[in-house]
């Protein structure tokens, strides 16, 4: 029943999709605007197959069936509700149903934000583009990927559950849908791209239709990156967070060029440069979503969660493909109207800056690509095999993450076209000592290293470069002084910052021992006194939990312990982390408390200041949130008539386009009253 | 930002466009991605093989059929109605030690009740070393020894073990250690 049903879903989208997507094309080339009027009936189809493939696949879980291929390959009947329901996506098949899920929820969004829209060409393209988009995932759930295949399981079947990994953390239910969130959001201001490249609208309507758009799927790629390497520092026992995994390096290919883009994409807005070059930036995201998902999801390349189905590989390096010949290919056509008026009259200026950021994000793009696909395409060239590891990543990446910590102080300093000497001296003196007497207090209290002092002195320049922003922000306007982009981007300024300090400190300082100890042994690591109370065990139907308590500084118990899941027989370590805003102590379990010894061989990391980085992401996503809230002005002149009011025979002329006064737009050009 | 424009740009007066160049960026990065996209495609092709790495719960058995190393042979179609546990394994590997003692109880339940049969895969061991380890630690099961079985069942990482149905079909697939409990009462249907 759920299999015909699921499978009736999925059947349904990807005619929805295809016969949506034909008709919408074929009505935007030959002007039926009655035709295009029905495009929205496929797709609200669509985003009812979305949800309803999903729907049918939890309830199946939770109803344990079995005669699913996929609830016997991932459901178990003693998982718990919260981990059955994130078995979902645990698996290949699910998590394309996951995808498809999300691209319906911004379906739906789309229909309800422009609706006044329906009528316009270049929303009909956008819609077309995202029906192209539904169509190619539920065509893989149709042909290779199907999810709803049925099984005969032997009576008593109960399961083995989801990959031991992936049913003992909370974060767990949250990292992948926000992920998805991030990759999937990308896709509607791609399909707005293009929608401007067919149409010929190449000016900055469409930008400013879709800015919340790609700042939203931009936090929400932010968090769901960030909760990640919380979930695997967390649950894997190998004491880190990032370890230049490809699927790591995947999630983080589009958040680079999605993070230069929303800096570009201000030099566009305000002096109407780089059009072609931020074209091709949203292009490479979007594609860079789908190339990262070839990379994990197609066994071409080995990682802790590649789901290895080989199937799909094919089929997502073609779709990759179609996505880079149709922007390539766009991108040339309209070449001719993409050239920019003006130039940068100054490097040393707010858009100079941002082009700066541009080259370096652009660089440290290229540095994880290259090292990420290496491999690969060293292999398919001759046969040679070799990994590239951390020091590639870290020789290459810390110059560039130096770079742009720089620039990020600099960038909300420096005002729009040129900087005067007068004006940087003043709005430079308080980051600036700022950065300094973070240094010189990091060397006081016993800091050593170019990188890591050198990535707290910047830190503190760009916080306090941020801070500054905000507060002259806030004086002038109250509350209102948080919201809006500018003020929200400095917050996120501000989270990076926390971040850039705790990795530093986290990846430079941490210590690793391992020590041999016996029933109320105490032993000392670092400065804590580690005292190791007792052994003890929990036995479910589930799993069985050996663990040790160990009980630091005479205060917090841990119980870092050894898991057995029953289904599978799969043994993994489960740390345990006691946290403080200075220190994590970190503990893994070597191995199984032995029945002979009393001794437990006990792996100690001391981290400085990990919990900074989780802070940092957090203050990431508020920022992002912050960012999204409509200022005043905003609300007046709602962004989403831009797509038709925008029209091509506006009275804009080149003299007011270049250059706002600060006086009309108080929290973009702070006075520097303060500094 | 606040203050938006929100009109499209087309209607600046905008210098001649030097079209030129950007089509010709434009093929040039379009080269670069075909050529990166035909790299990737014409990698490997036991990697990018349809077939190969998915899961094969829920599929008909790959066959088995192969001598022994006590000089016989085995063919997995003959088990008939029976159940059969496919258990993949090396002497070096630490799991398969420890779980043996399990696949010899489960050995001698298969035995008592008659409804399902053990076949051992060797996965990269000689055979002296295997036959040494039979003869130390017990287990009267057939044992073959061809390579293609383990590729054709997909192992990666020993031991891994496979429940067939008296029906053919693979309805459980185990990595790591097993216990003659689990199977057991998956054969039987019990919790």
């Amino acid at each position: 029943m759920n299999a015909i049903l699921g499978f009736g879903f999925v059947a349904l989208g990807l005619s929805a999709s295809v016969f949506g997507a034909a008709g919408g094309a074929y009505a935007l080339l030959t002007g039926r605007t009655r035709l295009l009027a029905t495009v929205r009936q496929w797709v609200w189809l669509v985003v009812v197959a979305s949800i309803g493939g999903f729907v049918v696949m939890e309830v199946a879980l939770f109803q344990r069936d079995y005669s699913l291929a996929y609830v016997s390959q991932v459901g178990s009947d003693f998982t718990p509700p919260l981990y059955n329901a994130a078995a979902l996506w645990s698996a290949l098949e699910g998590s394309i149903l996951l995808w498809t899920l999300v691209l319906g929820l911004y379906l739906t969004a789309m229909l309800v934000r422009f609706r006044e829209q329906r009528h316009d060409p270049l929303f009909g393209w956008a819609l077309v583009v995202m029906l192209t988009v539904t169509a190619f995932f539920f065509g893989l759930m149709v042909g290779p990927a199907n999810p709803f295949l049925t099984v005969e399981v032997p009576p008593g079947f109960t399961g083995p559950g989801p990959n031991p990994l992936l049913q003992n953390h909370i974060l767990v239910a949250f990292h992948p849908p926000m992920l998805y969130l991030g990759y999937v959001g990308f896709t509607v201001p791609f399909a707005f791209a293009v929608g401007a490249l067919i149409t010929g609208r190449l000016g900055e309507g469409w930008l400013t239709a879709t800015r919340r758009w790609t700042v939203a799927a931009w936090g929400f790629l932010t968090a769901g990156i960030i909760l990640g390497a919380w979930w695997s520092y967390e649950v894997l026992g190998w004491g880190g967070f990032w370890a230049w995994d490809p699927v790591e390096n995947a999630s983080l290919l589009p958040w680079l060029t999605g993070t230069a883009y929303i800096h570009s994409v201000m030099v566009q807005e305000r002096r109407g440069m780089l059009r072609v070059w931020n074209l091709s930036l949203l292009c490479a995201t979007f594609a860079l979503t789908i190339l990262g998902t070839f990379l994990t999801r197609s066994g071409v390349v080995a990682s802790v969660h590649a789901f290895a189905d080989g199937a799909v590989g094919p089929w997502l390096l073609v779709f990759f493909a179609v996505i880079s010949a149709v922007s390539v290919g766009l991108i040339a056509w309209r070449g001719d109207q993409l050239s920019s008026p003006g130039a940068i009259d100054n490097p040393v200026s707010r858009e100079g800056s941002f082009l700066a950021n541009n080259l370096a994000f652009g660089a440290l793009a290229f540095v994880v690509l290259l090292g990420t696909v290496y491999p690969l395409l060293a292999e398919a060239w001759d046969g040679t095999r070799l990994t590239i590891g951390r020091p590639y990543f870290d020789s290459l990446g810390r110059p560039i993450a130096l770079t742009l910590l720089f620039l990020m102080a600099a960038a909300p300093l420096l005002p729009w076209r040129k900087a005067s000497t007068e004006v940087l001296s003043v709005r430079l003196f308080w980051p600036a000592i700022a950065g300094v007497a973070t240094m010189a207090a990091a060397l006081v209290i016993g800091a050593r290293g170019f990188w890591a002092v050198a990535t707290f002195g910047l830190s503190a320049f760009a916080g306090a470069a941020a801070l500054r922003v905000i507060v002259l922000a806030v004086r002038r306007q109250r509350w209102r002084g948080f919201v809006g982009r500018t003020n929200g981007g400095m917050i996120v300024h501000l989270g990076v910052v926390l971040l850039a300090m705790g990795v530093a400190a986290s990846e430079i300082y941490k210590s690793d021992r391992t020590v041999l100890v016996d029933v109320g042994d105490r032993v000392v690591v670092e400065g804590f006194e580690l005292t190791y109370l007792e052994p003890g065990a929990d036995i479910s139907d589930r799993r069985l939990r050996t663990f040790a308590r160990i009980q630091i500084d005479d205060g917090a118990i841990r119980e870092p312990a050894i898991t057995t899941y029953r289904q599978v027989g799969v043994v993994v370590p489960t740390p345990a982390v006691r946290s403080t805003i200075t220190e994590d102590v970190f503990l893994v379990l070597d191995q199984l408390p032995s029945r002979e010894a009393d001794a437990i061989r006990l792996r100690v990391i001391v981290r400085p200041m990990t919990s900074w980085i989780w802070t940092g992401g957090l203050l990431m996503a508020i920022g992002t949130a912050l960012a999204l809230v409509p200022t005043r002005r905003e609300r007046r002149r709602d962004p989403a008539r831009a797509v038709t009011d925008g029209s091509d025979d506006s009275a804009r002329t080149a003299a007011d386009a270049g250059e706002t006064p600060a006086s009309q737009e108080p929290e973009q050009e702070p006075e520097p009253v303060g500094g | 930002m606040a203050d938006i424009d929100l009109v499209d740009g087309d209607a600046r007066v905008e210098p001649p466009a030097p079209s030129g160049r950007i089509r010709w960026i434009s093929a040039g990065v379009g080269l670069f991605l075909v050529a990166f996209i035909a790299l990737l495609a014409l990698g490997p092709d036991d990697r990018l093989d349809p077939d190969d790495g998915g899961e094969l719960l829920g599929q008909r058995v790959p066959e088995i059929a192969a001598p022994t190393l006590d000089g016989g042979s085995y063919d997995i179609d003959d088990a008939g109605g029976r159940w059969v546990v496919v258990n993949f394994f090396a002497t070096w590997c630490v799991g398969c030690i420890n779980e043996h003692p399990e696949l010899v109880e489960l050995d001698q339940w298969a035995r008592d009740t008659g409804q399902a049969e053990i076949v051992a895969v060797v996965f990269n061991d000689p055979p002296e070393a295997v036959a040494a380890f039979f003869d130390e630690n017990g287990g009267g099961w057939p044992v073959v020894n061809d390579p293609a079985v383990p590729v054709a069942f997909r192992v990666s990482q020993i031991p891994e073990t496979f429940l067939v149905s008296p029906s053919g079909q693979i309805v459980q697939h185990i990595q790591g250690e097993v216990t003659a409990e689990v199977l057991i009462d998956a054969m039987t249907g019990e919790q």
